[in-house]
C-alpha cells in the first residue's frame, strides 16, 4: 500500500506543474489554480488508480473539468469585484516554463482576451495552443466529438482575433460621428465615403417605422449614396443631441419633443464600420429616459 | 505565438522593445520626470489598475498620454531600487517593492514601438505568492 502511495505521489509530482499551468490559464488566478491542483491530488490519492491507463491524461482531464466548473461560478464573482479585474500575476523569473510546452496564453493581454470565451472554448483553446494536446484527447476532456472540438478551437481563435481589433479611443469615435453628421446632412457622398471603412454596414431597427430601411445596406459607396439620398428631408425639423449609449458617444434626433431616432456607430482604425439607426419606438423609450 | 494569428505577436510576444520601454519608464519615475514617462507611451495608451478596492483614491483606469503619465508617476514608486525588472507572465515586467515586500506588479503591451496597454496589480491578495518563500 505504501509503495502504491509512493507511486501515486511520483506520478502526480511529475505532472503537477503542468496541471497548475492548465488551471492558471483557465482562471487567471494563482490561488484558485492551486486549490484545483490540490483538489485533483486529493481525488488522485483516493481514486482506484489501477483502473487508470494513462495517469497524466487522467489528471489533466480532472484539472480541466474542475477549472471549467470554477470558471462558471467565477464569472459571477468577477461581476461583483470592486474595480477592474486583472489576472493574478505570476513570477516567471522563478518559473519560466509554468508547465507549458510553449509560453503561450500566459501574458496579461491574452489572459484578458480569454475571459471573453466560454469556459469550454477556453479549455479547448488552452489545451491546444499552450499544451499542444491532440484534438482527439481534447475531445475526450471536454466531452465532445472530435470535429466539434476542432470547431470549438477554431471559433475561439476567431473570437480572439476579433477581440484583438484595437479599440479606437472615444475621442476618435466622437470626431467621426460629428464629421458623419455634417456630411450626412449636406448629402456629401464623397465626404461620407471618406469616413467609411470599405465594408461599412448601415443597420436600421425601425420595427416598420417610416423611413427606416428594412434591410442592412453594405459597402462604402452604397451606404454613402443611401445616406445622401435622404439628406434633403430626413434631418429637417429634428434637433440633434449628443448622448452616451452603452458607454459610447451617440446622438438622438428629436422631433416635436419626441426622440425618434438614436444614431450610434462602431469605428475602427479604418473608419466607421457600422452605422446604427435605432428608430424602433419601443426601444427608444429607454433611450429617452436616459437622455432626460 | 502560433502562426495562425500573427497579429497577436506585438501584443503578447516578448520583445526587446518592451524591455527598453519599461527601463525608461522606471527611470523616468525615479527621476520624477513627466516628460520621460510620457515619451514611452502610445497616443492611445491605457492604464488599468486592479487594487481590489483597497486603494480607492486612484482612478481605476485612464486613457491618453497625459492622464496615463500622471497616474504612472503617482503609482510607480520613485525611490531608488524600489522598482525591479522581472519576468511577469512570461514577459518583461516591473515589480514594486516597499519594506522588503512586493507591493505592485506591472505588465504592458507594445504597439507601434510604445507602451499601449499597461496593467498594474496592487491588490495585496493577488500579490500574496510574490511574498511567500
Amino acid at each position: 500500500m505504501s509503495d502504491d502511495l509512493d507511486d501515486a505521489v511520483a506520478v502526480f509530482s511529475a505532472v503537477r506543474r503542468r496541471l497548475f499551468g492548465i488551471a492558471y490559464r483557465m482562471l487567471g488566478t494563482v490561488s484558485e489554480a492551486e486549490d484545483i491542483v490540490q483538489d485533483v491530488w486529493l481525488r488522485w490519492q483516493t481514486y482506484d488508480r489501477s483502473t487508470v491507463r494513462d495517469p497524466a491524461a487522467f489528471l489533466a482531464t480532472a484539472t480541466t473539468r474542475l477549472s471549467i466548473n470554477v470558471l462558471q461560478s467565477a464569472h459571477n464573482r468577477r461581476e461583483t469585484y470592486i474595480g477592474p479585474w486583472l489576472p493574478e500575476p505570476v513570477n516567471t523569473s522563478d518559473d519560466p516554463a509554468l508547465g507549458a510546452e510553449r509560453g503561450e496564453a500566459l501574458g496579461f493581454a491574452m489572459l484578458l482576451l480569454l475571459e471573453k470565451l466560454s469556459p469550454t472554448e477556453r479549455a479547448a483553446y488552452v489545451l491546444r495552443e499552450a499544451f499542444d494536446y491532440p484534438y482527439e484527447q481534447i475531445a475526450l476532456i471536454v466531452q465532445l466529438k472530435e470535429p466539434a472540438t476542432r470547431q470549438l478551437v477554431s471559433r475561439a481563435r476567431k473570437k480572439l482575433a476579433t477581440e484583438h481589433r484595437v479599440p479606437v479611443v472615444a475621442t476618435e469615435q466622437r470626431r467621426l460621428l460629428a464629421a458623419f453628421l455634417q456630411a450626412a446632412q449636406s448629402g456629401d457622398v464623397t465626404a461620407l465615403e471618406e469616413l467609411f471603412a470599405l465594408d461599412v454596414v448601415s443597420y436600421s431597427d425601425g420595427n416598420g417605422a417610416k423611413l427606416a430601411a428594412r434591410i442592412p445596406v453594405n459597402g462604402r459607396s452604397r451606404v454613402a449614396k443611401f445616406i445622401a439620398a435622404f439628406a434633403s428631408h430626413f434631418w429637417v425639423g429634428k434637433t440633434i443631441d449628443w448622448v452616451e449609449l452603452n458607454g459610447q458617444h451617440a446622438v438622438t434626433l428629436t422631433e416635436n419633443g419626441t426622440v425618434t431616432t438614436a444614431l450610434s456607430m462602431t469605428v475602427g482604425d479604418d473608419g466607421i464600420q457600422q452605422v446604427l439607426w435605432m428608430m424602433n419606438p419601443a426601444k427608444l423609450s429607454r433611450v429617452t429616459s436616459e437622455v432626460a | 505565438m502560433t502562426p495562425q494569428h500573427p497579429g497577436f505577436d506585438s501584443l503578447t510576444g516578448e520583445t526587446p522593445r518592451l524591455h527598453a520601454l519599461l527601463t525608461e519608464l522606471r527611470n523616468g519615475c525615479t527621476a520624477g520626470d513627466l516628460g520621460r514617462v510620457r515619451a514611452t507611451l502610445h497616443p492611445e495608451v491605457s492604464v488599468t489598475i486592479d487594487d481590489g478596492g483597497t486603494a480607492n483614491t486612484l482612478p481605476a483606469s485612464v486613457r491618453g498620454v497625459e492622464r496615463a503619465a500622471r497616474l504612472l508617476l503617482q503609482v510607480i514608486p520613485g525611490a531608488a531600487g524600489a522598482v525591479t525588472e522581472q519576468s511577469v507572465n512570461g514577459q518583461a515586467g516591473l515589480v514594486f517593492h516597499r519594506d522588503a515586500r512586493v507591493v505592485g506588479v506591472l505588465s504592458a503591451s507594445v504597439r507601434s514601438g510604445a507602451l499601449n496597454e499597461i496593467w498594474i496589480v496592487l491588490n495585496p491578495e493577488k500579490l500574496r505568492h510574490w511574498n511567500e518563500g
